[in-house]
């Protein structure tokens, strides 16, 4: 069931094994597990030798982005419905967490965020419902007008949405967790030894917020990572390779691609809503076209259908935009514009040259195998000629 | 009256950027999401060649040239490599949007430009109080359009076009190159992008986001009528500018309510009627 | 095997490679910062007062926050009295998340001692919480939502929050109502309208307004004096904040009579506004909150003869003996106007120097105490703060608190003030071209 593309120039015409379940899946994990543990190493022990508040409060805003990239690559990267809307998902979970925070604060960080994810899951069996009709550019404005939508109504339900100004005060990680005495010892014996210096009520959020990213993104990573390149996976990708064949082969279309759909929303809408929490303010930016720009930039530069290349890629972009690349010269510090616009080069050129993104090739050499398992960055930017 | 009025001019001058877009998905399959670009181009050239001095004829012809030329640039550097991977093109056609966007902002600020127009004050039509620039514009968009509907409907050229636009591979075997017309479509869209970006922009702002309007406007356009059909292009325009103007004047806060409607046109066509009003079912 | 080689190879490089970047790119944090400020003690010279300032450089409102922090730095430290002052800018491209992470920034990395500035109510609403933890005091200088103080008092954990201007939006509802009611309808206007931007700000202002100008004193439980004459409001139309095109809501309030409409806009899109008034001159006369209004540029691109703008913040007259040199001052240094909140950032550096030098010390708690106690003459005018700690505002006595004023455009482009008639100079109104 291999579509007639155009072969890649570089890579050399080795033999491909054809898709057979466990084989595949063990070839595709092996060379990598020692680098996908590395990264959450990595992560977990960065408090403890990096003694920067700031830098660490920007990688979790990197994590959070993690899990925005992560759930848009689980339906657009391997089903091919590329989602230009995808801040539709992410500012309905940030939203619910707000509204909950502000008109029942009796409700519990947990439960809001639960509540998230069901009226995020609920918008993606919303949306999803039409668009598996649709494809490509008629996909592409659907999804985006649907995020415009929600701007507009979000506009118009000003007093109780803040408009423009958005919800400040909304309650935070640090109110569910560490408030009482319990949870206040239990933070000190946990982040005592994972982090650098004393622990102060400032620094302290700051941690909170981050580990707490940092579970919940590892949890949903593993997991999409997990079915991604598994069996159902595939068939994911077999859509988005050839839908009329994948059907002819008995794949139930309509489960597989709303399924997608919901799980990519309720995946973002956890995701909005933590981010809510961690922020403590939601604002219109996390439903508007940047965002969902944004994420597309991160998932195609990092590698679509890979998981892992989205997840690099964001840590990329997040910690050039919001930290390094203003310490690097004052061009970007005087001029913040220039930051996205670079990426944006960065993408066209990734796109034209190796549409693959970067990290998929570079996991392939680390790993010492040079034979291809195509990412379905590629197929994705292979395939054409969709109709209406 | 007013709607009527407003309407008619509201049509004309978005139908000169849905023509583009228009043209260019009909010839090349192509969807151009930096089609924006090229009217906000047109703005801002012309604006830096009135600060430089230069007479504002002189600065609009420059600041449709300067479209056209990104037209043209546009379609080797980025579209050209990937012509065939519809989803590659949807992306990197953003990217460039965003990237025009930094550009602009970089050189201009996040401060609104004006643009002087080439008529001031205020004139009376059929007893709407207008802007004369305004209805200028719209006289001007109407002209170029009649003009650029004539060429491709009579013209040798226009029969290459829609030859190519039926079927590229059977234009193929008449000799005439695909690709070279999707170069020349391409660039005559943006020089279309370009010159609304002009004659608009005397009577609004010039600031870096300004292309998305415009595109989301010719893109709702080009699907109302449906995706390769002029005629389809051209009945959309006008109902979108009339339905503009419409809720604008009759519809209470519809100023605000505006940018709903339009989502709510382009989704509902989406659902109920993919093909559009005029379209046909395959591409 | 050679990929496991590769791969702790690569761990170990990233990891040294991010801790050395993380500790040099932005100097190394200090010991937990907080209340107590590690060798802050006494404020003589030689000791260096940082104040974080923060702001949307992007746009002109934000230039001139940071320009009035800076302008007061510059002439604090030319005085030689008392601590150095260092402000350390950060843009928060009017995003609350960037404006978030400017405090946090301030507060780990630059050890700063106070804060200043803030522009649009969004970003600085969002900053209270992370403020409040970082227990430094903050003197918001441009937000204009009653909610930023809200909740303050001398005690509790937002004691630190204190504005020093603008004057809060409910203020300025109130002073635009009594304005409309006892000055302009002397003017002989009578039926009003009103225009605002679909602005979370606008809203509440709108909704008092449109109590207020018909039952003035009613609504407000007799503060605001009953009207001398009928004033009817003929309607309430909105445009959007990116609006270029007001045709619809002239004619709507047109036709339905009005002569005088009333605006209130924040963005750039005021300057749409008044050209198109200017142009199309619909026969109402115009004038309320035009923030852009009170640039230098505003006149040349709109030429709107006639159009009242206030309340304003600030205006080149002697509102106090600081104002005019102030605004030269301004002029001389960056060739253009300050806006309402070059000001109040202004005031906010020299009454953060001034409470550094009563209290004799850099200490957060000390600090605060002194700002309570701030009464002094800025170049808003006569500053206090209430027990919100939110500025005064004072409608009859200048010597009292903040007073607001309405300037209009004359023909030649000049601002001349008309109300309050005590800072007038003897301007009247003048009725706009095309009003009758």
């Amino acid at each position: 069931m291999t579509s007639t593309t155009v072969a890649d120039p570089a890579e050399p015409a080795a033999p491909v094994a054809p898709p057979t379940g466990p084989s595949r899946l063990k070839r595709l994990l092996r060379p990598n597990p020692l680098i996908l543990l590395a990264l959450p190493f990595l992560l977990l022990y960065l408090p403890r030798f990096v003694d920067n508040t700031t830098l660490l409060q920007q990688v979790a805003v990197g994590t959070v982005f993690v899990m925005f990239a992560a759930s848009w690559d689980i339906l657009s990267g391997y089903t091919g419905q590329v989602n230009f809307g995808h801040a539709a998902f992410i500012g309905t979970g940030a939203y619910t967490v707000a509204l909950l925070s502000k008109y029942e604060p009796g409700v519990s960080n947990e439960l809001a965020l639960l509540a998230a994810v069901a009226v995020a899951a609920a918008l993606g069996l919303l949306i999803g419902v039409p668009c598996l009709r649709l494809k490509g550019p008629y996909l592409a404005l659907a999804t985006l007008s649907v995020a415009g939508a929600l701007v507009q109504l979000t506009f118009i339900y000003k007093s109780q949405t803040g408009g423009e100004d958005g919800i400040a005060g909304v309650k935070t990680v640090v109110d569910g967790a560490v408030s009482g005495p319990v949870g206040e010892a239990l933070s000190k014996l946990v982040l005592g030894p994972l982090t650098f210096g004393a622990l102060t009520p400032f620094n302290q959020y700051i941690y909170v917020s981050y580990f707490v990213t940092l579970v919940v993104m590892l949890l949903m990573v593993g997991g999409l990572m997990a079915l991604g390149y598994g069996k159902r996976g595939l068939v994911l990708r077999s859509i988005q390779q050839d839908e009329l064949a994948a059907e002819a082969a008995g794949v139930p279309l309509t489960r597989y691609k709303l399924g997608a759909f919901v799980l990519s929303a309720a995946c973002a809408g956890l995701a909005g809503g933590l981010y809510a929490q961690v922020q403590g303010t939601v604002a219109l930016n996390l439903l508007a076209v940047d965002l969902s720009l944004l994420i597309i930039i991160i998932a195609a530069f990092g590698g679509a259908g890979s998981i892992i290349g989205p997840a690099i890629g964001a840590y990329i972009v997040i910690l050039l935009q919001n930290y390094y690349l203003d310490r690097s010269t004052d061009l970007f510090l005087e001029h913040p514009e220039l930051k996205i616009g670079t990426f944006a080069l960065l993408l066209i050129v990734v796109l034209i040259v190796q549409p693959r993104g970067l990290v998929p090739p570079l996991l392939q050499k680390l790993s010492g195998r040079g034979s291809p398992s195509r990412s379905a960055g590629a197929t994705m930017a292979e395939s054409g000629g969709a109709q209406p | 009256m007013d709607v009527l009025v407003q309407g008619a001019l509201t049509s004309a001058v978005i139908a000169l950027v849905a023509l583009g877009f228009s043209l260019v998905y009909g010839v090349g399959g192509i969807v151009n999401l930096a089609h924006g670009s090229f009217f906000m181009i047109g703005a801002y050239s012309a604006y830096a060649m009135t600060q430089t001095g230069a007479p504002l004829l002189v600065a609009a012809v420059v600041g449709v040239l300067a479209a056209t030329l990104a037209g043209v640039l546009l379609e080797r550097l980025v579209i050209a490599p990937i012509r065939h991977q519809e989803v590659a093109v949807l992306i990197a056609t953003l990217a460039v949007a965003i990237l025009v966007q930094s550009g602009v902002q970089f050189f201009y600020g996040g401060l609104e430009r004006q643009l002087p127009g080439f008529v001031d004050g205020a004139v009376s039509v059929f007893g709407v109080t207008l802007q004369q620039t305004r209805v200028l514009a719209g006289l001007i968009a109407l002209v170029t359009i009649v003009v650029v509907l004539l060429v491709l409907t009579r013209s040798p050229a226009g029969r290459m076009v829609r030859a190519v636009a039926q079927d590229e591979e059977a234009s193929r075997l008449i000799g005439v190159r695909p690709e070279r017309v999707t170069l020349y479509v391409l660039a005559i869209g943006a020089g279309l992008a370009g010159l609304a970006g002009v004659l608009t922009a005397p009577y609004g702002v010039l600031t870096p986001t300004m292309w998305l309007l415009p595109l989301t406007q010719a893109f709702a356009i080009v699907i109302l009528g449906g995706l390769g059909s002029i005629p389809g292009t051209v009945l959309a325009s006008v109902v979108v500018g009339f339905l503009d103007r419409f809720v604008a004047f009759n519809v209470k806060d519809g100023d605000i309510k505006v940018g709903l409607v339009t989502v709510a046109v382009i989704l509902a066509t989406l659902v109920l009627r993919p093909q559009g009003l005029l379209g046909k079912v395959a591409h | 095997m050679r990929s496991k080689k590769w791969a702790v190879a690569c761990t170990v490089v990233a990891m040294s490679a991010l801790a050395a970047c993380g500790e040099s790119g932005g100097g190394t944090a200090q010991a937990p910062t907080g209340g107590a400020s590690p060798g802050a003690s006494g404020a003589a010279s030689g000791e260096t007062f940082k104040i974080g300032v923060f702001g949307p450089e992007q746009i002109p409102q934000g230039e001139d926050v940071r320009d009035g922090a800076m302008l007061a730095a510059e002439e604090l430290n030319a005085a030689g009295e008392g601590a150095k002052v260092e402000i350390v800018f950060c843009d928060s491209e009017a995003k609350p998340e960037k404006a978030i992470a400017c405090i946090t920034k301030f507060a780990q990395q630059d050890a700063v001692q106070a804060i200043s500035g803030g522009f649009s109510s969004a970003e600085t609403l969002a900053v209270l919480d992370t403020v409040k933890r970082a227990k430094l005091p903050f003197v918001s200088a441009g937000a204009a939502s009653p909610d930023v103080t809200k909740g303050v008092d001398s005690t509790g954990p937002g004691k630190y929050i204190f504005r020093i201007g603008p004057v809060n939006s409910l203020s300025l509802a109130a002073d635009m109502c009594v304005t409309v009611t006892t000055k302009l309808t002397k003017e002989g206007f009578s039926k009003f309208g009103i225009l605002h931007e679909d602005a979370a700000f606008a809203l509440p202002l709108v909704e008092f307004l449109n109590k207020c100008l018909v039952d003035p004193s009613g609504s407000t439980k007799g503060k605001i004096p009953a009207a001398v004459k009928g004033v009817e409001v003929v309607g309430t139309e909105k445009h959007t904040p990116q609006a270029t095109d007001f045709s619809a809501q002239f004619k709507s309030l047109s036709d339905k009579g009005a002569d005088f409409v009333i605006e209130v806009n924040s963005t750039q899109v005021g300057i749409q506004l008044g050209k198109q008034w200017a142009t199309l001159k619909p026969g109402f006369a115009l004038g309320g909150i035009n923030v852009s209004g009170q640039s230098s540029s505003y006149f040349d691109v709109t030429k709107a003869v006639g159009q009242l703008n206030g309340p304003a913040g600030i205006v080149r007259a002697p509102v106090s003996e600081k104002t005019i040199p102030f605004f030269d001052a301004f002029e001389a240094k960056y060739q253009r106007d300050p806006l309402y909140n070059g000001a109040s950032t202004y005031d906010g550096i020299y009454a953060l120097h001034e409470a550094a030098t009563r209290a004799g010390s850099l200490e957060a708690d000390a600090l605060v105490t002194e700002l309570e106690k701030t009464d002094r003459i800025g170049a808003q005018g006569v500053e206090k703060f209430d027990e919100s700690h939110d500025v005064i505002y004072s409608p009859t006595d200048p010597k009292a608190g903040l007073s607001l004023l309405y300037f209009q455009y004359q023909t030649d482009g000049s601002k001349k003030i008309v109300y309050p008639e005590s800072l007038a100079e003897g301007n009247t109104y003048m009725k706009p071209p095309g009003v009758k």
